[in-house]
């Protein structure tokens, strides 16, 4: 499973070389720092990648992730990878564009990719770039799964996993009425009761 | 491999679906969109996904 986060990305380059660090950990950050020669000489022989596309900082989705292109590169090192891009709804580039990046992974029937987002929240301020992306998604996104909230687990979790402090046994006496009161707000966010434990450095 | 899907909670079915996406026999030519409200456990649930997937899949080898 490769997972990106998307949050603040710009192009489809950035795309590219998050998707590069997160397959190669140790020499993904390091672009910049290591001599371009001494980096492609690494990946071919590792590899086996060309990796010339990532000459003068440019980088090719294609070339990283090993896709056939027309000059009929058929290095497909890394079949049936799984690839989640997190935070879809908070890059910084068009959702409609990441589709388009998206669409070629899985038309060749070897990728997953797993979008994870807001949806609602894709392209809100922008009346245009959200009617461009509902009239995209179809082609790309096949099925949409809606996530619940889990409060009732992740209190009990919050609850046994902090149990040493006087704020975290005032909430386990008091657990059935605060988690009732979490209901009843309905409050979806269980980043919430995470910040429970904090309220005792600030009291 | 094992049907458990306890720890998801109420979003069982979705870890069902992602693994037939994810590992199934049938591939087609889609994405899949993991939908939710801000801090409803997407990130969580996604890793927590793919940490099971691979101790089970460790446990497959101990038993072959």
């Amino acid at each position: 499973m490769i997972y990106v986060s998307l949050y603040g990305i710009q192009d489809a380059e950035e795309i590219t070389k998050a998707i590069y660090a997160a397959m190669h950990p140790i020499l993904g950050g390091k672009i910049g720092e290591l001599g371009k020669v001494v980096f492609k000489g690494l990946l071919k022989s590792t590899l086996k990648i060309d990796l010339h596309h990532l000459e003068n900082g440019k980088a090719d989705l294609s070339a990283v992730l090993g896709i056939p292109d027309n000059t009929g590169n058929k290095d497909r090192i890394f079949r049936n990878r799984i690839l989640v891009f997190d935070d879809v709804e908070r890059a910084k580039m068009p959702v409609s564009d990441i589709l388009a990046l998206v669409q070629p992974l899985v038309e060749s029937h070897e990728d997953r990719v797993i979008l994870v987002a807001n949806e609602k929240d894709i392209a809100a301020d922008s009346e245009v770039e959200r009617d461009r992306y509902d009239r995209v998604k179809e082609k790309t996104i096949y099925l949409f799964l809606h996530l619940t909230p889990d409060i009732e687990r992740t209190f009990k979790k919050f609850i046994t996993e902090n149990k040493k402090s006087i704020l975290i046994s005032f909430i386990e006496e008091n657990k059935e009425y605060i988690y009732d009161l979490i209901i009843k707000s309905s409050c979806n966010n269980l980043r919430f009761i995470d910040f429970l434990k904090h309220l005792e450095k600030t009291s | 491999m094992t049907d458990d899907y306890e720890w998801a909670g109420p979003n069982a079915n979705i870890a069902k679906v992602l693994d037939k996406y994810c590992y199934g026999a049938s591939r087609p030519p889609f994405a899949l969109m993991l939908d939710g409200a801000w801090g409803c456990g997407k990130t969580w649930f996604i890793k927590r996904f793919f940490e099971k997937k691979k101790k089970t899949a460790y446990q497959t080898v101990n038993w072959a």
